[in-house]
C-alpha cells in the first residue's frame, strides 16, 4: 500500500506511514470518520425516503397532466376542485380523457390487535384505467361492489392474518369511519411519513366514507393527452383557458416536483434531515481536525528537522493532506458497509423505502474528502510552530 | 567562481528580543572557514555558539553584519534562497530527531529525496551505502524504536551526509555516542573533508574528538576569544 502511494506521490508516503505507526490514534480517527459517514448516510437515507414516499401516490397515477385546486401545496392538504373544470379541460384540443380522483385520510383500528392505522384513501372510478400499474388498474373492477377496498400490503405493521386471508383469495370485513368495509384485494405501495398505508376504493364508496365530501368535487383530475410530449404546452394552454383561477394544471413531473419542494422547504422534516447531515459533517470535521493537529504536534521536531534539511512548506502541507485523505478513504469504507446493513434494518422496521442509489456513496465520499481536507488545512496552521532554530 | 571560504562572517551581531528587553548575544563575530576545513566551535553554554551555528546554517535570519555561506550572502536573503542553501548543507543535531514511523533507510531517504528524482534513482543503494559507512549495514530496515541511542544518532548522521552536502553543521554529534561510535562518526566526517573537500563546522565539548579538527575556535560571552590550529602546533593562538 505504502509503495503504491509512494510511487504516486514521487516521495516517501510519510503521512500514510505516520498514520499506520500509531494504531490507537488511527482507529480513533477512522472511527470518527466512519461515525460521521454513518450519520450522513442515515440522514440522507431517511430524507430520500421522505421525498420518495411523499410522491408514491403521485407517481402511481397514469396521467400526463394533473388538475389541482389553485392553492395546491401538498396532497395531504389538497382542497377539492369543481368537476366542471374537468369538462372545460376536456374541451381543449389534444386532451384525450379525464378522470376525477378523490383523496382523503381515515383511521382504522384493528379490533384484533388494537393497532390504529392511518390510511390514505383514494377514490377512483372502477371502470377507468387510473394507475400506471396495469395489474392494479384491472383490480379496480373489484370495487364495483359497494363498500369494498383494495389495501396496501406494505402498510406499516400490517396484520399478517388479514394479509394471508387476502392472498388466499378471501376477503376481510373491517370497520372504517363508522362503515363496514370489505378488504377484497392487495396492492403494493408502501408507508410514508404522513400515512401508514393506502386504501383504494370506488368513488361511490369514498363518498360514503367521507360524508362531508360532495360528489363533483374531486381532489385531482387526471388528464391523458394525445401526444405525451406536448404535456407542458397543453398544461400551459389549460391554465390560460381556465381563467377562473380556482384550479391549475401541472404536468405529472411538475406535480411530483411541487410535492417534493413542499416537503423540502415547507415542512420541518426536510430541514431536520439537512441539519442532521450538517451535524455529521461537523462531527467528522472536529474529530479529524483533533487527530491531525495532535499528530502535527507530536511530530513537530521531526518536521523542524525536515525544514532544516530544506523541505518547503508545501511538503508538510501535502503530508497532512495525505493523512486527511487516507482517513477519509479508510473511514468511508466501513461507514458504507455499516450503512448498507442499517438501511436494511431501518427499512424493515419503518416500512419506508430506504435504499442506496449508486450516486449517494459518491456524494458522501466527496463530502468526506472535503471534510477531511478542511480539517487538514486547519491543522497545517500548527506547522508554523515547527521552527528548526528551536531544535538546538 | 565560488569564493575561497565556505563560511565567512563579518561584524556578525545578533539580539534576542527587542527594545529594552533585547539581549545582544553576538558581538562582531568574525569567522573565516575554508572549504574542506574541519572546525570545532567551543565555549561555555550561553556563549553564543549555537546562535552562530543557526545563523550560518540558514536556520535563523541574519540581523546585523554579513554571513556568506558558499559565496551566498545570507543577510536579507529570502525564504527561497535559504531553502535552496539548506539543500547544499547537512545538519547533525544533538538529538537524533529521527522520524519514528520510518525505518532507518527511509529516514536516510528523507535526506536524499530533497534533491529531486534524479538523485533518487538509486536511492536504495545510496542509503544502504551511507548506513554501512556509519556501521549500520545490518540494521537498514529497523525502526528507530528498535535501535539504541547511539545507533539512532548514527542514522541521523547518515541522513545528514547522504545528499553529499558541501558543508556539514554538527551540534554535539558525539554527545549520545559511546567512545567507539563517536570516533567512527567523527573520523567519517574527517574523511569527507579530506576526500570531498566537505567543510565541517562542529560545536562540541567532547575532548576525545578534538584531534580530528584543523582548527578550534573558542567563544565566550558572544565573542570569539581564541583560535587554535591543531595541525600546526607551532603557530601561536590568535588572541582577539
Amino acid at each position: 500500500m505504502s509503495q503504491i502511494i509512494g510511487w504516486l506521490w514521487g516521495r516517501l508516503p510519510i503521512g500514510w506511514l505516520q498514520l499506520m505507526h500509531n494504531k490507537t490514534r488511527l482507529i480513533a480517527a477512522v472511527g470518527g470518520v466512519t461515525f460521521a459517514n454513518v450519520l450522513i448516510f442515515m440522514q440522507l437515507g431517511f430524507m430520500n425516503a421522505l421525498f420518495e414516499t411523499s410522491v408514491f401516490s403521485h407517481r402511481s397515477f397514469d396521467a400526463d397532466i394533473v388538475l389541482v385546486s389553485s392553492d395546491f401545496r401538498s396532497l395531504r392538504e389538497a382542497n377539492p376542485l369543481p368537476r366542471s373544470r374537468m369538462y372545460q379541460a376536456l374541451a381543449i384540443p389534444g386532451v384525450q380523457s379525464a378522470t376525477p380522483i378523490y383523496m382523503g385520510t381515515r383511521f382504522w383500528t384493528d379490533t384484533a390487535t388494537g393497532d390504529t392505522t392511518n390510511f390514505r384513501v383514494t377514490g377512483v372510478d372502477p371502470n377507468a384505467e387510473v394507475f400506471e400499474d396495469q395489474v392494479l388498474s384491472r383490480k379496480t373492477r373489484h370495487l364495483l361492489v359497494p363498500d369494498t377496498a383494495i389495501v396496501d400490503q406494505r402498510t406499516r405493521d400490517f396484520n399478517s392474518a388479514i394479509q394471508a386471508t387476502l392472498q388466499s383469495g378471501g376477503s376481510v370485513n373491517v370497520e372504517i369511519g363508522g362503515r363496514s368495509i370489505s378488504f377484497v384485494s392487495l396492492f403494493d405501495q408502501g408507508a410514508s411519513f404522513d400515512v401508514d398505508g393506502s386504501l383504494i376504493v370506488s368513488d361511490q364508496t369514498f363518498l360514503r366514507l367521507f360524508p362531508n365530501r360532495r360528489p363533483g368535487t374531486p381532489t385531482l383530475v387526471l388528464l391523458k393527452i394525445d401526444d405525451p410530449k406536448s404535456a407542458a404546452e397543453i398544461s400551459e394552454h389549460i391554465n390560460q383557458h381556465l381563467a377562473q383561477g380556482d384550479v391549475k394544471a401541472m404536468t405529472k413531473q411538475e406535480f411530483i416536483d411541487a410535492e417534493q419542494r413542499y416537503q423540502a422547504t415547507q415542512t420541518p422534516i426536510g430541514f431536520v434531515f439537512t441539519f442532521g447531515v450538517g451535524i455529521g459533517i461537523v462531527v467528522g470535521l472536529v474529530i479529524v481536525y483533533q487527530v491531525l493537529s495532535t499528530d502535527v504536534q507530536d511530530h513537530l521536531s521531526e518536521y523542524a528537522t525536515f525544514k532544516a534539511i530544506g523541505y518547503p512548506p508545501r511538503f508538510f502541507f501535502s503530508v497532512v493532506l495525505e493523512e486527511a485523505l487516507s482517513l477519509a478513504a479508510l473511514g468511508f469504507i466501513p461507514g458504507l458497509v455499516i450503512c448498507l446493513v442499517l438501511y436494511q434494518l431501518a427499512a424493515a422496521k419503518t416500512g419506508l423505502p430506504i435504499t442506496m442509489p449508486w450516486t449517494r456513496p459518491l456524494f458522501v465520499f466527496f463530502l468526506t474528502a472535503a471534510m477531511c481536507t478542511i480539517s487538514g488545512v486547519i491543522a497545517t496552521r500548527r506547522l508554523n510552530a515547527a521552527d528548526p532554530a528551536e531544535l538546538f | 567562481m565560488a569564493s575561497e571560504f565556505a563560511i565567512e562572517t563579518k561584524q556578525l551581531c545578533h539580539t534576542f528580543g527587542t527594545g529594552a528587553v533585547g539581549v545582544r548575544v553576538l558581538h562582531n563575530v568574525e569567522l573565516q572557514i575554508k572549504r574542506g576545513e574541519v572546525v570545532i566551535l567551543m565555549g561555555p553554554s550561553g556563549s553564543g555558539k549555537t546562535t552562530v551555528l543557526t545563523l550560518v546554517g540558514c536556520l535563523r535570519s541574519v540581523q546585523e553584519g554579513s554571513v556568506k555561506l558558499l559565496g551566498t550572502e545570507l543577510n536579507g536573503a529570502g525564504d527561497e534562497t535559504l531553502m535552496g542553501m539548506r539543500h547544499r548543507i547537512g545538519f547533525i543535531f544533538q538529538a537524533h530527531n529521527l522520524h519514528k514511523s520510518l525505518t532507518a533507510t527511509q529516514n536516510v531517504q528523507m535526506g536524499l529525496q530533497i534533491h529531486g528524482r534524479q538523485a533518487n534513482r538509486n536511492w536504495r543503494e545510496a542509503c544502504h551505502h551511507m548506513l554501512e559507512l556509519v556501521g549500520l549495514g545490518d540494521r537498514v530496515d529497523f525502526m528507530p524504536d528498535q535501535l539504541s541511542g547511539g545507533q539512532k544518532q548514527r542514522v541521523a548522521v547518515a541522513r545528514a551526509l547522504v545528499g553529499n552536502p558541501e558543508v556539514v553543521f554538527a551540534d554535539e554529534p558525539t554527545a549520545a555516542l559511546d567512545k567507539e561510535s563517536g570516533h567512527k562518526v567523527v573520523s567519517l566526517l574527517r574523511r569527507l573533508a579530506d576526500e570531498r573537500q566537505t567543510t565541517i563546522f562542529m560545536v562540541t565539548h567532547d575532548h576525545r574528538v578534538l584531534d580530528y579538527a584543523d582548527r578550534i575556535i573558542k567563544m565566550e560571552g558572544g565573542r570569539v576569544v581564541e583560535e587554535e590550529s591543531i595541525l600546526f602546533p607551532g603557530i601561536e593562538p590568535v588572541n582577539h
